[in-house]
């Protein structure tokens, strides 16, 4: 049985850690609603770039801009990776790398590059795919927006200097605030998303472009990307401190309970102590009388 | 004759509301746009946005670089920075003329990644 010292220690540092968690607990709210606002802010950005794309879909496109253009043959994909920075945070990352691992598997006679952002992601995949990795950075260096725009430079100079064919986006996606799933999602070629759609092409129209067709459409599809990719990774973030609120919330929960058996044990082991000395007591006592 | 205007920037869904014509700066030059417009698509310049909504009211924007799409009966507006006329007042511009400065110069930054 332990000493009632180790067990006073222990019932120290475990309460030391149900404040940690605690503490964690409370960020990770606070810094969920923060997040949740900034996704309400930037989403009709998204959804308007996106209903402009849609409308493109449905008129007449005379001129296929190779953000449009789907290739036959692909034997060259790149995978953007969201993972994040800090973990403690379930089994978020987890489940996004093993979704990515089987994607990579389906393209695996093809050329594949991984752009990794996040501590956990970069360690995650140096380890298995070190070869595939072209880019990757964490994102205390940059903003939440800088590092889209800088992802999307890296994509926009490869994709068109045809050094790839694809590009997937993989990150987590909250169905609410308690499922998360991890979602790959095709960014380039941009149609795949629209073309779908049942559109009326009986009375098929068309835009007026200025000042060129070329340069109206380059700059929406790119401020459409921007966005898409800010969405994610602030979508991903929200993930992020959901996850981590629940696995914190299960923790600080754990500690008590961990708590609660060691004071009962504590307080038999101090029990168990005063019956042994007033045993002593009482039959020294009688060997005197 | 009204048509739907939707003004959106990256940070906030700033207008939408009915309007019987709106004063926007394309790259090619001015534009006056009134219900019935034909299809366009066009990138704007970092400039005012003039709005005659349906009660005949006016408000101005300044609007950084962005996208305008017109459609017969619903036009939008997406650009990066959007600032509302009616919510600053002089006394605030000139107060916090940095900041502004600094907001519209920021422009610069997304002109040359095109």
């Amino acid at each position: 049985m332990l000493s009632s010292k180790t067990i006073r220690n222990k019932i120290f540092s475990t309460k030391n850690t149900n404040k940690i968690t605690r503490t964690m607990e409370m960020i990770s709210i606070s810094k969920m609603k923060k997040i949740k606002k900034k996704i309400s802010n930037s989403i009709p950005y998204q959804i308007y770039s996106k209903n402009i794309i849609n409308n493109l879909m449905s008129s007449s496109l005379e001129f296929k801009h190779l953000y449009l253009t789907n290739n036959k043959k692909i034997n060259k994909i790149c995978i953007i990776i969201i993972s994040t920075d800090k973990g403690l945070c379930g089994s978020l990352n987890t489940n996004l790398f093993r979704k990515i691992l089987i994607e990579i598997k389906k393209y695996k006679d093809s050329f594949i590059n991984l752009i990794v952002m996040g501590k956990k992601g970069i360690n995650f995949f140096k380890n298995y795919y070190s070869n595939f990795i072209i880019d990757s950075f964490n994102f205390s260096k940059f903003s939440f927006f800088d590092s889209s725009l800088k992802i999307l430079k890296t994509v926009k100079y490869l994709y068109e200097n045809k050094k790839i064919q694809k590009v997937f986006l993989a990150s987590n996606k909250s169905k609410n605030s308690v499922i998360f799933k991890p979602k790959i999602f095709q960014l380039l070629p941009i149609n795949n998303e629209f073309e779908n759609k049942n559109f009326d092409r009986k009375f098929l129209w068309s835009y007026i472009y200025e000042p060129y067709n070329t340069v109206s459409l380059s700059i929406l599809f790119k401020k459409y990307l921007e966005s898409t990719i800010y969405c994610r990774i602030l979508e991903n973030l929200y993930c992020e401190h959901a996850s981590r609120f629940f696995s914190m919330k299960h923790a600080s929960e754990n500690s008590e309970n961990i708590i609660k058996n060691l004071k009962l044990t504590y307080n038999k082991c101090r029990q168990s102590n005063v019956t042994k000395e007033l045993i002593e007591i009482v039959s020294g006592c009688s060997s005197i009388l | 004759m009204t048509f739907f205007l939707n003004v959106v920037s990256r940070a906030k869904h700033i207008f939408s509301k009915n309007v019987i014509k709106i004063y926007v700066t394309g790259l090619e030059g001015q534009l006056c746009i009134y219900s019935g417009h034909s299809q366009l698509l066009t990138v704007i310049k970092s400039d005012p946005l003039y709005i005659l909504d349906h009660t005949k009211s006016e408000n101005f924007f300044y609007l950084s670089e962005g996208i305008l799409e017109v459609q017969p009966k619903f036009v939008t507006i997406l650009s990066d920075i959007v600032i509302s006329v009616s919510e600053t007042s002089l006394e605030d511009v000139l107060k916090n003329n940095k900041k502004y400065k600094k907001i519209i110069s920021s422009n610069i930054f997304y002109k040359n990644k095109i």
